[in-house]
């Protein structure tokens, strides 16, 4: 057996010891704990928020998805527009602006756009957006309502968004399977699935 | 001594000799280094710069550059004109205004002509250099105040801009929209916000 073979043979278990004593005597690391200061409070608990609800997770997934399956203009449009009007939304609700039936409008948001996945609807951009965006009211009025008052509003602001970029992004990036030879189906199949979830949402079946 | 023996030894002196890390020694307590760091880190000032530095990069190079450079003067002058306390109103208010108009520009890709880019810069760039100020005279660093946030001021924007002019690809420039618009929507939450704190 060569020389340099043994020689690794012997150093592994001395590696080995030397790595075990590291982690058995290690300390916790404390550096840049999130969530402790103001900022970094603010900007956790902002992007927290969104993903802790199911039905708007499945609504920003699917959007992103929907995007993908449009193409075109379709593809940055409808995460552009979304954003901007749950904000708008969002802010109708920390004002206090009266909004008739949020959630029944959330989860009719769900069926929507999971059921225009499903049936592979291509309406122009703008229409898609109006879609979008009318139910992305609904979505930021609930948020709106909710927003606690954050250690800090700005990070607790820009948490929340990004967070919900971050899912339409996922939507997106699932929505690229359509690319291969099966994704139409795949893709078409999940939003039935969303379809189906937004029907457990709005009678009660699923809680979200 | 074989190599194991001193493997394990040199650990063990290593765990026993460690002293507690001192990254950052210019920390919190030192003023020059908060007040560095505040731009950056404080999201309202950052998210206009980055905002107004992608906007920038979607014009043409030279409405891009003149935006950047009259945004650098107005945050000199919106900051020395409030160590003097003189302090243009609405100020909150008008950062987050500041953070919905060029986001949503940004987002758009609106290109405009550059007398109206630069008037919208150089108004930002006072609000921004006011705000920035006024922070750190209220945390008791102010003398570091114009030097940080002019650092500040010339390297976000510029970064932005320089990014969105050299990164060409389809799908970069859809990223910076998104992120135009994510501003936008981080300005319009943060208007109501402030709107119903006061």
């Amino acid at each position: 057996m060569p020389a340099t073979i043994l020689h690794a043979r012997r150093a592994v278990p001395a590696a080995l010891t030397a790595t075990a004593a590291l982690l058995l005597l290690a300390a916790p690391a404390a550096a840049h704990v999130l969530g402790s200061g103001r900022i970094a409070g603010g900007l956790e608990a902002g992007f927290v928020h969104p993903i802790m609800g199911l039905d708007h997770v499945l609504a920003m997934l699917a959007v992103g998805m929907w995007g993908a399956q449009l193409g075109g203009r379709a593809i940055w449009v409808l995460p552009v527009c979304f954003p901007m009007v749950m904000a708008f939304g969002g802010a109708l609700g920390v004002a206090g602006v009266p909004f008739p039936a949020v959630e029944t409008g959330i989860g009719a948001s769900v069926l929507i756009l999971g059921g225009a996945i499903a049936l592979a609807l291509r309406p122009p951009v703008p229409v898609s957006a109006a879609i979008v965006g009318f139910l992305a009211l609904f979505h930021g009025y609930a948020h709106g309502v909710e927003l606690p008052d954050a250690a800090d509003p700005v990070a607790f602001a820009l948490g929340f968004v990004i967070a919900t970029g971050l899912i339409h992004a996922a939507g997106i990036l699932i929505g690229l399977v359509i690319r291969l030879p099966w994704g139409v189906r795949v893709l078409r199949g999940a939003g039935a699935a969303i379809g189906v979830a937004g029907i457990g949402l709005l009678t009660g079946l699923i809680v979200a | 001594m074989s190599r194991r023996n001193a493997v394990i030894a040199g650990a063990a002196l290593c765990i026993l000799g460690a002293t507690p890390a001192a990254a950052h020694i210019v920390g919190p307590d030192s003023p020059l280094y908060d007040v560095l760091r505040h731009p950056v880190f404080e999201p309202t000032l950052a998210a206009v710069m980055i905002a107004l530095g992608l906007w920038a990069g979607q014009q043409r190079s030279r409405t891009g550059w003149a935006m950047a450079a009259i945004f650098l003067v107005a945050v000199i002058a919106g900051a020395g004109a409030a160590t003097f306390d003189v302090l243009p109103p609405l100020r909150p208010i008008a950062v987050a205004s500041s953070m919905v108009v060029l986001g949503a520009l940004a987002a758009a890709r609106l290109q405009l002509p550059l007398w109206l880019a630069a008037a919208l810069a150089a108004m930002a760039g006072i609000y921004q250099g006011a705000f920035g100020t006024l922070a750190h005279f209220q945390g008791g660093t102010g003398p570091y105040s114009i030097a940080d946030l002019a650092v500040a001021a010339a390297l976000l924007p510029v970064a932005g801009l320089q990014l969105v002019q050299r990164l060409q690809a389809g799908w970069m420039q859809v990223v910076f929209r998104v992120l135009g618009s994510w501003v936008a929507a981080a300005g319009i939450l943060l208007l109501a916000l402030l709107i119903r704190i006061r």
